[in-house]
């Protein structure tokens, strides 16, 4: 009698164990089950489509890419020699590495015809320091020229430094040797 | 210019010529007096060629003298005590009596110069030429 008592709550404790582990988990209904369903589809969805737009976004680069290439191949061809034929063809372009290639191509040759402008400015510069350096020269002729004010002021400056800076003062406001037969004398005011 | 100079062809003198009041006697004398301490053409060539208006005044000048490194006690005392106006006063004289009346006026050998500096050159190298023909005779 015991013995089968002890048996009655020992699968009474069972069944009791059972119903608890279960409880802690519900199963999920079937209207969870539709959502979870449905979310699944629609992220399969939005993953399959933006694939297929990425596809085809390629598809669209390499398009442009190899039509915008040509442009840029033509755009030299056509003389277009100015930066702003290129970047037009920059703001044209999308995001195709045919269009970035064709960039480079394009901007590289315009880099080589900058280079190739440098010099040619630098020759430019040559000329503007020949003419400078003839401006300079042409300052004995500008003082030639003579007359009062800034001209005669420029005259006796080159006078001074021609002595002063060598060293030949001789005495105060002398310059050169206190003997030399040929005396030069300036009258001038300081203001 | 520099050759006939440097090899004592010629030489060359500055005089004062005041012609524009007491800023430039003030300058000419304050030249002098730096060239007591060897600063002539040091102050020449802050007056004339790189002048600035605060440069013709007293504390100007004794800026000046110190930032040549003159000794500022004897300068400015030179200058308060007009040391050296006579011999502008001489100068400008003498320049009236050769018949100067502006500036910059040039002389070679005392007879009048040329207004350009190609012309005094030439004037210089003719000034040569004749001296050397006149000891070769």
């Amino acid at each position: 009698m015991l013995l089968r008592m002890g048996l009655v709550l020992v699968s009474a404790s069972l069944l009791l164990a059972a119903c608890t582990s279960e409880s802690d988990e519900p199963p999920p209904s079937s209207a969870q089950m539709a959502e979870g369903q449905q979310e699944e589809s629609a992220m399969a969805y939005e993953a399959g489509e933006s694939e297929s737009a990425e596809q085809e976004s390629e598809v669209e680069a390499e398009q442009s890419g190899e039509a915008l290439q040509e442009e840029a191949e033509r755009v030299p061809a056509q003389g277009g020699d100015g930066q702003g034929d290129t970047d037009a063809v920059v703001a044209q372009s999308g995001d195709g590495e045919g269009a970035e290639q064709a960039v480079q191509e394009s901007q590289a040759e315009d880099g080589q015809e900058e280079q190739e402008r440098v010099p040619a400015q630098g020759g430019d510069g040559e000329g503007e320091t020949e003419q400078v350096v003839s401006q300079g020269g042409d300052e004995e002729d500008v003082a030639a020229q003579g007359g009062d004010g800034g001209e005669a002021e420029a005259m006796v400056g080159m006078i001074i430094e021609s002595g002063h800076r060598a060293g030949l003062i001789a005495n105060r406001n002398v310059v050169g040797n206190p003997d030399a037969p040929i005396v030069i004398t300036e009258y001038s005011d300081f203001l | 210019m520099e050759e006939l100079i440097s090899t004592g062809v010629a030489r060359y003198e500055y005089r004062h010529f005041i012609i524009f009041g007491s800023a430039s006697q003030f300058a000419a004398m304050a030249t002098e007096c730096a060239g007591d301490q060897g600063a002539w053409w040091e102050f020449h060539d802050a007056y004339l060629l790189k002048a600035q208006a605060r440069t013709f005044t007293r504390a100007g000048a004794i800026e000046l003298a110190r930032d040549e490194g003159l000794n500022v006690a004897q300068f400015t005392q030179c200058v308060d005590n007009e040391e050296h106006h006579d011999r502008i006063l001489q100068m400008q004289q003498q320049a009236i009596a050769d018949g100067v009346s502006g500036t910059p006026t040039f002389r070679i050998n005392g007879q009048p110069g040329a207004r350009s500096l190609s012309g005094i050159i030439e004037q210089v190298h003719a000034a040569a030429e004749a001296a050397q023909n006149e000891e070769g005779s």
